[in-house]
């Protein structure tokens, strides 16, 4: 592991200033840079080459029947090889299980971005308020998010709805605003003539 | 869920970032707000933690403070009649200066693994990583052991992941809010007692519109803080919007009566008469006095928890 830098400049930090005890000023920008080494960077990277069933007694794995199973998938039961194991979160499934995702744990740990449409349909509703007019279009819009999205589920952090009803209130509010404005500018142009 | 928070969450207008706990992994959310972002480490897989500070005064804090100077030289130069009134313009720069600066100087910290190299964002100043990397450290050596500093011995580990302290927040926010509206109270009697309330009204509208912002983050952070604390940093968000709401009101009356007493003739600039400007202050400083003061002694008796 040769690859640790100063975070200001880039330049490559001395093996000799690891694991100091505090920060070692750089010798390029002099920042104060602490860097702290774990022992698994001292870790040999083990290779995946599986190993050859000797003797007919041992178990195989499902996938690949000449070489030796050193784990069974925590999804389906199969007897896996180094080649086929795939540790993810606790647990070692499959590349099938991990394929098609069984299990809650799975979807969690290959969840890797979600989007807020709460969030962003509160704000649709809210940020225009200092613009009148463009709330004529925001509304439906941020409407259209919070109902669309209602049941999502949040598989990671859950979300209360609080977000959605509140936009729902504040948007039949400006449906309302809107409403009377036509009506009061349709009157005003009856009563003129 | 067996998943817990490791370090305060770092959050900002449109972005907030965690990090959390998650069985032998170490979950990173960053968020933009509008979609968060996930990452998982293997606590056994994590190599390096670097951290690198950076100076006090980065470009964005000069800069507001630097506008904050300049608009009070412009102030100076031409309304000095009216520096009262516009000083809202300069405090405002000022104010996000000084909240800034109290942060103490930022750093950047980066998380090394075989495959990855993350910038943790949850951790955006010295005085954050102070407490991160211990903690951090704490946590990752209890899985992999130490290494010594040549490089070549393992000490086993000592402890488990589940005993690893979390590091709790501490609450400058409200430190700091419950101090402004204790001292906004404070120099509102000032003005009071040296017959100056009307040179009080532009600093009002600007610690009103602070208070504002200040308070709903604080409430934000309820989880952190206590009930207490947070319920009174949300009294201080609503007050602070009624009372915001009189005085522009006020103000704009007393404008529309100056502009009119100004067509019949006769009336010069500094003959403006603010209306109720005794009331509001004396119900202003009112306020603010038993609102801050609650709110000290709310974070007093919550003290002890967020000590450890």
């Amino acid at each position: 592991m040769g690859y640790v830098v100063c975070g200001g400049c880039a330049m490559q930090v001395q093996t000799a200033n690891w694991n100091a005890g505090g920060a070692i000023p750089c010798p390029v920008c002099a920042r104060g840079v602490e860097v702290v080494v774990f022992p698994a960077a001292m870790r040999p990277v083990a290779g995946a080459a599986p190993e050859a069933i000797v003797t007919g007694e041992e178990a195989s794995c499902y996938n690949h029947a000449a070489n030796r199973a050193v784990a069974a998938c925590d999804g389906c039961g199969r007897f896996l090889c180094t080649l086929c194991d795939i540790p993810v979160s606790n647990l070692r499934v499959c590349p099938s299980c991990f394929e098609a995702g069984k299990g809650g744990v799975l979807d969690q740990v290959r969840l890797t971005e979600r989007t807020n449409f709460d969030t962003i349909a509160l704000a649709l509703v809210t940020l225009p308020i200092p613009l009148c007019w463009l709330i004529i279009f925001t509304t439906p819009a941020a409407l259209y998010f919070a109902i669309k999205h209602w049941n999502d589920p949040s598989p990671l952090f859950p979300r209360g709805k609080w977000r959605q009803w509140l936009t729902v209130a504040i948007a039949i509010l400006q449906v309302i605003l809107i409403v009377s404005l036509v009506v009061f500018i349709v009157r005003m142009q009856g009563g003129n003539r | 869920m067996n998943r817990r928070l490791l370090l305060p969450r770092e959050s900002g207008l449109f972005r907030y970032a965690e990090l959390w706990l998650d069985g032998a992994e170490i979950l990173y959310v960053n968020s933009s707000r509008f979609s968060e972002r996930y990452s998982r480490f293997q606590i056994s897989d994590i190599q390096a933690l670097v951290v690198t500070e950076f100076s006090l005064w980065n470009p964005l804090r000069s800069a507001s403070l630097g506008l904050s100077f300049f608009f009070t030289l412009l102030l100076l130069i031409l309304a000095p009649g009216a520096w009262a009134w516009w000083a809202v313009v300069p405090g405002i720069w000022l104010v996000f200066a000084l909240l800034d600066v109290a942060r103490g100087p930022r750093c950047r910290l980066v998380l090394h693994t075989a495959v990855s190299t993350v910038t943790i964002e949850a951790v955006r100043t010295m005085k954050q990583a102070n407490q991160a990397v211990p903690a951090l450290r704490a946590l990752i050596t209890s899985v992999q052991g130490e290494l010594s500093r040549d490089g070549m011995t393992i000490t086993a580990p000592i402890r488990s992941a589940g005993d690893v302290p979390v590091v709790k927040n501490t609450p400058l926010l409200q430190r700091v809010l419950f101090g402004m509206v204790v001292a906004h109270a404070g120099i509102l009697a000032v003005l009071f007692f040296a017959k100056q309330m009307e040179n009080g009204l532009g600093l009002s509208f600007t610690l009103l519109a602070a208070e504002i912002v200040m308070g709903i983050i604080a409430f934000n952070r309820r989880r952190e803080v206590g009930i207490w604390v947070a319920a009174l940093s949300m009294v201080i968000a609503i007050l602070a919007t009624v009372d915001a709401g009189v005085l522009g009101f006020s103000m704009t009356k007393s404008w529309i009566e100056f502009f009119r007493a100004v067509d019949r003739g006769g009336v010069r600039p500094e003959n403006i008469e603010w209306l109720w400007l005794r009331e509001q202050t004396v119900a202003r400083a009112i306020w603010h006095a038993v609102v801050g003061l609650s709110g000290w002694v709310a974070w007093l008796i919550n003290k002890e928890p967020d000590a450890q």
